[in-house]
């Protein structure tokens, strides 16, 4: 089928505004400077910081500590300390997380609302509200938004990344919980033959099929980590499934693979599709 | 080979010597196709840009590892946003949200009515069968292309995505039906 069989779909597309693409473009050239090392990364804080945090942490029953930290912002000292509050006041009240995120983010917009801070914090904030049902933090979040929107849209671009303080490195450890990693277990398979011999489709004679030089690199089968699509998909439930025989291979672990086998030899996975040519799971995930 | 492709290609060497230039110039070629796919798979116009920015951020991390030519970039790319989406919808499960509807930046005149039917439509797919619809007739990726961002060989590919075209049609088909007999 050609791309314009479903002209429904052209609903989908999106363009990005053209401040989201600014501010975008910041960060990138910042990281690709090595100014920002990645949202997961606590750059810039010592392991002595951390062992005093936990030191902290541990008396945190005090309600002095607690006290302390409550108001911590993200470039304070105690900012790690609430942090580590947070994930156990979570386990009880998930709203608490997310008025914080949002009380923070009205703190740091006041100032600078196109600081890397607030690039950092905004994704987070949305993730916890999402989480809840509190319509008045989702309206704060709004605002918000609006204001770093606008602020960017009148922002010029690279005026703002040579300005951007070095010292973003001292971002706050982003706060998702270390379960939420990307789970390893999408193994490929394209040996599988099952699903081959229902194909009636094969023999598409797309010009995409006809092998070229640069796609007559071996298939990798290097044993990569990847993501496991199953978990997120089987406990979904979804509707209208007609063939369980085939979502049932999908749901099996390691089936990513299972739709048809791989030419024996065909040599049609592209180029530069080897192992270390996947996407990091994580971005403290560079190890070699 | 189309243009986009030999564009990438003309910048891939730059990724690997990390570049700015050649960052901001890939960002330009596929920052919406990225989008438009991260969209589809989240109905969520903020996640989705959250997820084509941390593709970029994760390829500025590891550029020097990188290998292959525009097409590959491209697909590294596709593969990093489906990851994103992935970690976003399974955090969604995990707090039994409901996604947000998406509205385009710019929609189309059909876009208002027929937004709910499509997304309505997509949902009868399986995440796999999903995946391949948006990459195929979203973000226009190549039968090759898309083999390489969902790790199957092309044949797998496909095939799977006849399926997926037929039960869709199928579903957008019914739909349309349902509208008209209202």
């Amino acid at each position: 089928m050609s791309i314009d069989t479903f002209p429904e779909l052209s609903a989908l597309r999106v363009e990005l505004a053209p401040h989201i693409r600014d501010r975008h473009l910041v960060e990138i050239v910042r990281a690709v400077r090595g100014e920002a090392v990645g949202r997961k990364a606590p750059a810039g804080i010592s392991w002595r910081r951390w062992v005093g945090s936990l030191a902290a942490t541990l008396t945190l029953l005090t309600p002095v500590a607690a006290a302390a930290a409550d108001g911590a912002m993200p470039d304070d000292t105690l900012y790690p300390l609430k942090r580590a509050l947070e994930t156990i006041v979570r386990l009880v009240d998930r709203d608490v997380v997310a008025e914080h995120r949002i009380e923070e983010l009205e703190s740091l917009v006041t100032d600078d609302p196109t600081s890397p801070t607030v690039a950092d914090l905004l994704p987070e904030a949305r993730r916890a509200v999402r989480g809840i049902d509190s319509p008045q933090l989702v309206i704060r979040l709004a605002v918000i938004e609006v204001i770093v929107d606008q602020a960017w849209a009148t922002a010029a671009p690279l005026d703002a990344a040579e300005s951007a303080d070095a010292t973003s490195s001292d971002r706050p450890v982003d706060g998702e919980p270390v379960d939420e990693k990307r789970v390893d277990g999408e193994a490929v398979d394209d040996e599988r033959v099952e699903d081959a011999s229902r194909s009636d489709d094969e023999t598409r004679t797309d010009e995409e099929t006809t092998p070229t030089a640069a796609t007559d690199a071996p298939v990798d089968n290097a044993p990569a980590p990847t993501i496991s699509d199953a978990p997120p998909f089987t406990e979904a439930p979804r509707d209208g499934r007609s063939d369980p025989s085939e979502e049932g291979a999908e749901d099996r672990p390691g089936g990513e693979a299972a739709e048809a086998p791989a030419p024996a030899g065909d040599g049609d996975t592209p180029a530069g599709t080897g192992a270390d040519n996947d996407p990091p799971r994580d971005l403290n995930d560079q190890t070699p | 080979m189309g243009e986009p492709e030999a564009a990438l290609d003309d910048w891939a060497d730059g990724i690997r010597r990390r570049s700015e230039d050649a960052f901001r110039a890939v960002y330009a070629l596929v920052a919406d196709e990225l989008a438009s796919f991260a969209t589809g798979m989240l109905r969520d116009r903020r996640a989705a840009e959250d997820a084509v920015q941390q593709a970029f951020l994760e390829l500025s991390v590891a550029a020097h590892r990188f290998k292959g030519d525009g097409r590959a970039l491209r697909a590294w790319l596709f593969k990093s946003v489906r990851f994103s989406c992935l970690d976003e919808i399974r955090r969604r499960g995990r707090r039994q949200e409901t996604p947000t509807e998406t509205i385009p930046d710019r929609p189309g005149p059909a876009a208002a009515t027929e937004l709910p039917e499509v997304h309505a439509a997509l949902d009868t797919l399986s995440e796999r069968h999903r995946t391949l619809v948006l990459l195929r007739h979203v973000s226009g990726l190549s039968g090759r292309e898309i083999a390489t961002v969902m790790r199957m060989s092309r044949p797998a590919v496909y095939a799977a995505l006849t399926r997926a075209e037929r039960r869709l049609r199928a579903e957008l088909d019914s739909h349309q039906l349902r509208r008209e007999s209202a």
